[in-house]
């Protein structure tokens, strides 16, 4: 498109610059031209509240209950309110643990629920990394409990902070510096309870960096440690094949 | 000292609450406008849980800006429903979010505050809003609907939609420049749009 482009041409565009449904070029022309045209500005506002209303017009779908909870948990854990230019924000998964073989922790039904997703907004200001962006600063300081886990032998360096959100019913564990896993193998995370055998709590792989952030849909009531292991993957095992070179107690 | 939010809690008062670190007033939003914007990303997605993902990350995205939200330039309905499109959008069409122009809040402008939630006026509110918004697009010429809903809940372009629509490229502009001037008359005259 020629930068020439009178405003005649331009005002054609309009519609489709408001619907987001102009080429890259285009929309920087859009852009500087109506830098100095207040009738396209007002067009381009026009357009734009009839827009807006479109999606209210859309077949009402209800959202998982749980959607709620993720989000105010999540919200909690990332308050950043500093950031002026966020990065789009990373979604999570923890996989799901496989079936359990212990009698249940209490919340466990729960935990294989939360197996879900967390999410966090990354703070581009920050460049620090996902560690850096639960750093829980605004969370209310009585409801939140915080636990480390500390590596040694294989895992020496690898460490894990652990955020109780006591009144969410979440826990979140934010693991760095984890080894980089042999081919085949997942780290898992055990809950190892007050009395009776851990039980597994899912499965994962740290990024390139070593660092990964687990939720649990479930406080750490009646828990004493929590603690990684590196298992056979993709599903991990129902018992720990190791002793855990990595833990922390908790509770 | 946060002033707990009623039920009827202006978005100016939201703002600031969120702002403040208020999770009680990022709960108000969501059941006001969650479950529309969670419609809004099935539309778009037609996935539930991708849906989900999108609804949390603009969620979040509003809980992490919450400083610079500034109600003179837009609704939190407005904002909200833009940044789930928006990202839905990129989700659909593969793209980054770097390849298409930021979030704007004047695409939320003058979205009135009507929505769902707890008040059951305001679902009155919203549900006589609904109805009168998809009897606006009814009234709309079948090739002028379908040009607004392709750009808009399939983010495709102009180009593209002429080329699906084997019509002019002339003829998809005109057609989405005439579909949102309709729904303008027609939403302003039953008082939907606020003016600025």
């Amino acid at each position: 498109m020629s930068p020439e482009r009178n405003h005649e041409e331009i005002e054609d565009l309009l519609a489709a610059f408001v619907l987001d449904a102009t080429d890259p070029e285009e929309d920087e022309l859009v852009r500087a031209h109506l830098e100095g045209c207040s009738t396209c500005t007002s067009t381009v506002q026009r357009l734009r509240r009839s827009l807006g209303a479109v999606p209210l017009a859309a077949e009402k779908v209800s959202p998982p209950q749980r959607l709620r909870q993720q989000i105010l948990a999540a919200a909690a854990a990332s308050r950043q309110p500093e950031i002026a230019a966020p990065r789009r924000a990373r979604i999570l998964r923890l996989r799901p643990p496989r079936a359990r073989l212990w009698p249940a922790a209490a919340g466990w039904r729960s935990t294989a629920a939360a197996a879900a997703i967390v999410a966090f907004a990354l703070g581009a200001g920050l460049g620090l990394g996902i560690g850096r962006s639960i750093a829980l600063q605004s969370a209310p300081a009585s409801g939140v409990a915080q636990y480390s886990l500390s590596g040694s032998g294989a895992m020496s360096g690898a460490q894990g902070r652990v955020f109780e959100l006591k009144q969410q019913g979440l826990t979140l564990v934010e693991f760095s510096n984890l080894p980089e896993l042999e081919a085949g193998k997942v780290y898992e995370l055990w809950l190892i309870p007050r009395q009776g055998q851990p039980a597994p709590a899912g499965v994962f792989k740290p990024d390139p960096g070593g660092s990964h952030v687990v939720v649990l849909a479930r406080n750490l009531q009646g828990l004493s440690a929590l603690a990684v292991t590196a298992e056979a993957g993709p599903d991990g095992t129902s018992a720990p094949s190791e002793q855990p070179q990595l833990i922390g107690k908790v509770g | 000292m946060l002033t707990r939010l009623g039920p009827a809690a202006s978005d100016t008062e939201i703002g600031r609450a969120l702002a403040a670190a208020d999770v009680d007033a990022l709960a108000l939003v969501y059941d006001r406008y969650g479950a529309l914007a969670y419609s809004v990303a099935v539309r778009i997605l037609g996935d539930a849980k991708l849906a989900e993902d999108i609804v949390q990350e603009s969620f979040l995205r509003l809980w992490n800006n919450a400083s610079t939200f500034d109600t003179g330039k837009g609704s939190l309905r407005g904002w909200l429903l833009t940044s789930v499109r928006n990202r839905a959008i990129d989700q659909l069409r593969g793209r980054g979010a770097h390849e298409r122009r930021e979030l704007d809040l004047e695409n939320a402008k003058s979205l009135p505050a009507a929505g769902t939630g707890a008040d059951p006026w305001r679902d009155v509110a919203a549900g006589i809003e609904r109805d009168v918004v998809r009897d606006a697009l009814a009234r709309l010429p079948v090739e002028q609907k379908q040009a607004v809903e392709l750009a808009f809940y399939g983010g495709y372009t102009y180009r593209e939609i002429a080329e699906i629509s084997r019509v002019p490229l002339s003829t998809v502009k005109g057609r989405m420049r005439l579909a949102l001037e309709k729904l303008h008359s027609y939403l302003e005259g039953k008082g939907i749009l606020n003016e600025p």
